[in-house]
Order: structure tokens, then C-alpha cells, then sequence
């Protein structure tokens, strides 16, 4: 079998095909839907989250910021790490426009629980509700991927170095990589000259590079 | 109908660069952004490179290679031919050169034969700026053997010429393109002398002058380019082209023939009676705030210190000239040169130096400091293009040929033309490379990439003198002689001698005059 890099979070929910996208006035979400793609996301999985997001009880969103800041949450949940600090915010903003309901169903969790995700995801990039308290290690994501197989690398990652919160340098063959991660996406790319370790590790979790394999998994060790 | 002049490259253009899209500094507001509103200049600028060379001009001819020694070689024929098959991306000479060229505001000459795209070339680059097609048609500068200054530049008005008491009551009616931003002058080989010299003026200073009054010729906004074209590069045409017009021109770039499995394209612009300048997509128009911008950031990139130690001595391999004169200091081409001497005939005489080793005996002269800072900057923009962090040896290498043709004059005289390569006598862009990469084996033969005691001296004299006691300042002296002296003891000099001995000498006299200061103090 061969494996592809992805994230467990993502394991249980596939994203299916739904009804059309409600008309929301000023905002193109076919548009949205495609800078997901252009930003490394899974566009059909923003497509879905959103959707359940604004067909939520109590939604849809009167403000055209509001959605935004539910898309920006969705398209986050779909694997754009470059949203990360602002999908955090738009959030907040979210629970306190009391779209609790909202989020929850863009994120895939129970109302209840987005509060407590949202406020342990800005110490703990991988916390998801449904781990806490698992008692074992598991695995996180798998990045990376041989160049035949639609992936970055041409050779094996070998020494994998961490280089700040969620920020790993990893060797490849001659070359130096950078990869960021985080519980729904990560970014590959080439690391520059400037590209230096600040000693930050991140608690709890190691990227381990595996001789057999071109990919890298993210794993979080046992409590 | 579709129109499918209007498709462009997807990005990102640049393989390998990120694989699941940017880690950070995105925001709710750049999801709802188009692709073309977010676009960086550099990759606004790679789309506009494969549009032309795609869909534009038809040039399959990748010549600028950025990995020569990873690249695979076939041996062709039994001339010794051979053509390579880079491994990361190569780019077509006569199509990248001038669109760098419209980057950095710089001057492009285009040579070759009739019909090889020159002219549509130029014109593309001028809609590429935001002028329409028929504006850059009309502002074109046909040379002809008649051209007069006030063809190029206007006409005095005749009313003014008979009522006006004096020069400045004279209103001159200037030609409209003297303040385009892409100015292209057609076949400059054939414009007659006098006018060549207006022409040289508004490209050397930026204005003209006619009846007393002058203009200026710099666009209000943005960044201005010129292009020239030219069927010879030898001195033919109808007119010579003054030395003072050609050493103004920043690159030299040779057009490419029609390559015949590219018919299908031929025919289906007949059929549809296609010009590709009425046809370039908006998105690839350069409005004047991005080409200031461009030109800001390719100015940034930066040239690290081991690339230019590199160039340094590439650079330093051509002035000297054994015979050149008595005083070492005057031992230079450019002073056999300036006193009417035969600069092939001094080099000849130098008996003591080992001519395939002396890469300067291949050269007439040296290099002006305007052809080094046209080095630089091209070097610059070839590595913002490439989408590079700062300046690579291979941005130097690629840019070497065209910036140097013309500016770095072979010696006709030398073995390597008359007896060796013959095919680089009349091919002087692959001499070029081959001089730059003979100079780099050279550089790491004689360990100059771990050691340089010259360089390390410049670079303790840059710490500034201030603070300094005799003692220090004295052993530093003493350095100094021991590395004279150790060349002294060689026999043999060459042009990056002569560099190193002028420096070393200008650091002796800095510390030995601050040396009589202190003692003087």
C-alpha cells in the first residue's frame, strides 16, 4: 500500500457532496474555495465545512464579516496553515458573535467543546478534544512524499532538526527543508540561508524520519 | 471565441518552492483575493517570460543554463558539438534579455537578420509598460541613412522661427516618444553619424537639446528602457556606430531563427491575421508604480561576499599588460591603447607568461566600471527572477555574455582563435562563458575560495584605523611586504596580480601615512 501525507484529524470525516453554497452578498466563495487549493487546502473539504457551517442552527451570519471569519476558520480546518493565526482569531470572533454553533459544525465537534479548543489550540497546535486523555502515542500527520508521487522530495528525509513551535529542518539528500505544521495542514519548502533553529521545541511531539520511506510522521508521545 | 493569446502560466512558476502553500502571514481578506491581485512582482514577471516565449515569439532556443555541471551532454557530429540537457529550468537568451533588460530599466541591442523578432520583440515590450500597440508602432524610431536630428527629436515651429527675437522664444514641437518608457530604435546601424550623437546624448544624460532648449527624456513615472536592434554587430551597416553610443548599450543579445517544427503556430497566425503585441493579457501590463517597485527590489537582492570575491577576480584578469608601459601602474592595455600602440602586439611580445594561463592576453582591454555595474545589476535581476534568495556564481555566469559582448574585445592574435577553438573567433558570447569558467577553475586551482591573505588584509584595514598602536600598525606593514614579496618571488605576473599589487600597495600607504601621524601625534 502506498501511503500519502495527510492528518489523522481528517481519518473519520471525508468531505462529501452537498447542495449548492448559499448566495452570501459581496463574497465570492467559489473564489475562496479556490485560493484554498492555491494555498495548499483541500478545497472540497472547505466546501463542506463551510456549508455545515452556515447551515448550522442559528446561522447564517448576517455580516458579510462574519463569514468571512467562518470561512477563514474553514479554510484553516482544510489544511491552511498560512491562516492559522488568523483563522485563531476569526474564531474568537466567531464565539463571541455567538456563532458557537457555527464553528463547531465547521470544525467537526460538538458546541460544547469549541471553547476549550479554541483556548488550548494557542499553547498546543496538535490539541484535538477527541485525544485529550488518550493515554498512548498516536500519530498525527504524515508529510512529505516522494517527487514521482506527487510530493516534494527526491531523496529520503534523513536528520530531522526542530527549529521553533511546530517548525522543524529537515535534511534531504544535499538539501535543507523547512516544514511547519500544525493539527490540520503543514507547509514544505525549501529552507533559505537565513532558516536557523530558535531552540523552541514543541512539547510532546517528534517528527521521526523513517529509512523505508519518503515521508516524515508527526507523532505525539505518550503522556 | 476564446481568445488564446489570453492564457498565462499557472503558478507558482518555479518548481519546489512550497508544497502545501505559504506557513504563515495569510488572512481571512486573501481568500476572497484574486490570484492576480496577489501575485509577486517576480512571478508577475516569470508568467510574462513563458507568455512571450510560449505564445509570443516562438523561441524554443533554452541557451541560458544554470546548472552546467549537473546538465547531461551528448557529443554531436564530429566538430565537436554537443548539446546539454540541464536539469533546472534554462531560459531563452533572446527573449529573457531584453524582458531583464525592461526590468531593470536598462538598454538592450538585438542583432541578427531580417524577420528573427526583433522588432516585435521590442514592440512587446513596450506594450508590456501599458502602451497601446499602435503607440509603440508609432513612437518606433526607424533608422534609415536620412534620419535628422529633428526627425528624432521635433521640429522647431516655423511661425516662431520667423517672428522670434531670440533662441528661447523659439516653441520646439518634441516628438511624443522622446518620454515613452520603452523607447526602441529600429536598425541604429543605419542612422547617420550627427544624428547617432543626439541619439547618445538622450541615452548617456537623459535629455535633448534643440534651438537652445532642452528636454528631458526620462518618463515622469516608472522605469524607462530602450531597445535597439541592428542586422551586424561588426561595424557594417550604412553607418559605423560611434564607439561612445555602443559602450551605452547594457546587453548585447543575438536573435534566433524560425525553428521549422514550429510551423503549426506560423500557420494559424496567417490564417487569423495575429499580431502578439494586440494581444498581450492585462495581467501581465506593468503599471509605473510596479516597474519602480521591481526595480527597488531587484536592486535588494543581495551579492554575497563569495560570489564577488568570484567576479573580483574574474574581472581582474584583463587590464594588466606586461609591456604596457615602464611604471607598474601604467603597465595597462588601456594606456598601450589611449598612445596609439598595438595592443595584440604588446601582448605578443610578453614572452615570459604562459598564454593559455594568462586569460588576459585572450582580451584587447579591460573592463569600464559602467560594464561592471551593468554586471551587477544583471546578475541581480537574473537571481530575483529565478526567484533566489541573493546572487549565485550562475546568475554572474549567465549574464556575462551579453553584458561583456562588445565591451570585452577579443584579441585576434591570440593562438586560442588562430590555431584552437575557431568556432569562438565569430561566436563571442560562448567565449565569454568559456573565459569566465576558465577564470573559476583558476580561482578554486589556486585555493583562492579557503585563502586570501589580499582580501584579509583589505578586510582588517576596513575595521578602521582608528585606535590602532604603532606596533599593530607596523606588523600589519610587515604582512604587507611578505605578501609583495611573495609574489615578487613568483617571475611571473598576471592580471590578477596587478589587482592584488595595487592593493597591496594603496593598504601600505594608508597604514605607513597613518604610521607617520602617530609618530608625528
Amino acid at each position: 500500500m502506498i501511503r500519502r501525507p495527510g492528518h489523522s484529524v481528517n481519518a473519520a470525516a471525508h468531505p462529501a457532496e452537498t447542495a449548492a453554497m448559499p448566495v452570501v452578498v459581496g463574497l465570492d466563495l467559489e473564489l475562496a474555495a479556490a485560493n484554498v487549493a492555491r494555498f495548499g487546502g483541500d478545497e472540497r473539504r472547505f466546501d463542506s465545512s463551510l456549508r455545515a457551517g452556515l447551515r448550522a442552527p442559528g446561522s447564517l451570519p448576517s455580516e458579510t464579516q462574519a463569514v468571512q471569519d467562518l470561512a477563514a476558520v474553514a479554510a484553516w480546518r482544510a489544511g491552511v496553515i498560512g491562516l492559522r493565526t488568523d483563522a485563531l482569531r476569526a474564531l474568537g470572533s466567531c464565539l463571541d458573535h455567538g456563532l458557537a454553533d457555527a464553528v463547531a459544525a465547521v470544525l467537526g465537534m460538538p458546541p460544547t467543546s469549541v471553547a476549550e479548543f479554541a483556548e488550548a489550540q494557542r499553547t498546543d497546535r496538535f490539541f484535538w478534544p477527541a485525544w485529550r486523555g488518550l493515554g498512548r502515542a498516536y500519530l498525527i500527520a504524515r508529510i512529505g512524499g516522494f517527487t514521482g508521487l506527487g510530493g516534494p522530495w527526491l531523496a529520503h528525509p534523513g536528520e530531522v532538526i526542530p527549529a521553533g513551535e511546530g517548525r522543524w529542518l529537515v535534511e534531504v539528500g544535499e538539501e535543507l527543508w523547512e516544514v511547519t505544521a500544525d493539527l490540520f495542514g503543514h507547509s514544505v519548502s525549501l529552507a533559505g540561508d537565513d532558516a536557523a533553529s530558535d531552540d523552541t521545541d514543541t512539547p510532546g511531539v517528534r517528527v521521526v524520519s523513517i529509512p523505508t520511506s519518503y515521508l516524515l510522521e508527526v507523532v505525539r508521545e505518550a503522556a | 471565441m476564446k481568445d488564446r493569446w489570453q492564457k498565462t502560466s499557472a503558478s507558482p512558476t518555479v518548481p519546489h518552492v512550497h508544497h502545501g502553500g505559504p506557513r504563515d502571514g495569510l488572512t481571512a481578506a486573501d481568500l476572497f483575493r484574486s490570484p492576480e491581485e496577489t501575485v509577486a512582482l517576480d512571478e508577475k514577471l516569470r508568467r510574462t517570460y513563458f507568455w512571450l516565449v510560449n505564445k509570443a515569439v516562438i523561441s524554443p532556443f533554452y541557451d541560458v543554463e544554470f546548472d552546467a555541471a549537473k546538465a547531461n551532454r551528448f557529443p554531436l557530429g564530429d566538430a565537436g558539438a554537443e548539446i546539454t540537457l540541464p536539469t533546472q529550468p534554462a531560459y531563452s537568451s533572446n527573449v529573457l534579455l531584453p524582458l531583464l533588460t525592461f526590468a531593470v530599466g536598462g538598454k538592450c541591442l538585438m542583432i541578427g537578420g531580417p524577420g528573427r523578432g526583433k522588432t516585435t520583440l521590442a514592440v512587446l515590450m513596450g506594450v508590456l509598460s501599458g502602451a497601446a500597440p499602435e503607440d509603440v508602432r508609432r513612437h518606433l524610431q526607424q533608422g534609415q541613412p536620412q534620419l535628422t536630428v529633428s526627425d528624432l527629436v521635433g521640429l522647431p515651429l516655423p511661425r516662431d522661427l520667423v517672428s522670434a527675437g531670440s533662441l528661447e522664444e523659439i516653441t520646439i514641437a518634441w516628438k511624443s516618444w522622446l518620454t515613452a518608457r520603452v523607447k526602441i530604435v529600429d536598425e541604429y546601424n543605419r542612422i547617420p553619424t550627427k544624428t547617432q550623437s543626439a541619439l547618445l546624448t538622450m541615452v548617456a544624460e537623459g535629455y535633448v537639446e534643440s534651438h537652445d532648449q532642452l528636454r528631458r527624456t526620462a518618463p515622469e513615472e516608472g522605469v524607462e528602457s530602450w531597445f535597439f536592434t541592428a542586422n551586424d554587430d561588426a561595424g557594417g551597416g550604412t553607418f559605423q556606430v560611434i564607439q561612445a553610443l555602443k559602450d551605452r548599450l547594457d546587453v548585447t543579445v543575438q536573435a534566433f531563427g524560425f525553428n521549422g517544427r514550429f510551423f503549426d503556430e506560423l500557420v494559424t497566425r496567417v490564417e487569423a491575421g495575429e499580431r502578439p503585441e494586440e494581444h498581450v493579457p492585462d495581467s501581465l501590463v506593468f503599471s509605473p508604480d510596479e516597474q519602480t517597485a521591481m526595480l527597488a527590489a531587484i536592486r535588494a537582492v543581495p551579492l554575497p561576499a563569495d560570489v564577488r570575491r568570484r567576479l573580483e577576480y574574474f574581472t581582474g584578469q584583463f587590464e594588466f599588460v606586461q609591456h604596457g608601459g615602464q611604471r607598474f601602474e601604467y603597465r595597462t592595455k588601456d594606456v598601450v591603447a589611449t598612445a596609439g600602440g598595438d595592443v595584440g602586439a604588446v601582448i605578443d611580445a610578453n614572452s615570459g607568461a604562459d598564454l593559455v594561463v594568462d586569460l588576459g592576453a585572450q582580451t584587447l582591454n579591460g573592463l569600464s566600471v559602467r560594464a561592471l555595474q551593468t554586471l551587477i545589476l544583471y546578475a541581480k535581476a537574473s537571481a530575483w527572477f529565478r526567484g533566489a534568495a541573493e546572487v549565485g556564481v550562475d546568475d554572474v555566469r549567465a549574464m556575462v555574455p551579453f553584458v561583456l559582448r562588445g565591451k570585452l574585445l577579443p584579441n585576434p592574435q591570440h593562438p586560442r582563435f588562430e590555431a584552437g577553438d575557431k568556432e569562438l573567433a565569430h561566436d563571442p558570447a560562448s567565449w565569454l562563458t568559456d573565459l569566465f569558467d576558465t577564470a573559476m577553475k583558476q580561482f578554486v586551482a589556486l585555493g583562492l575560495d579557503r585563502d586570501d591573505p589580499v582580501g584579509d588584509l583589505l578586510a582588517e584595514l576596513g575595521g578602521g584605523l582608528d585606535g590602532l598602536d604603532r606596533l599593530t600598525v607596523s606588523r600589519r606593514l610587515t604582512r604587507i611586504e611578505s605578501e609583495v614579496r611573495r609574489i615578487s618571488k613568483v617571475g611571473k605576473i598576471y592580471g590578477r596580480d596587478y589587482d592584488d599589487l595595487v592593493a597591496l600597495k594603496y593598504l601600505h600607504q594608508r597604514y605607513s601615512n597613518y604610521l607617520h601621524w602617530l609618530e608625528g601625534a
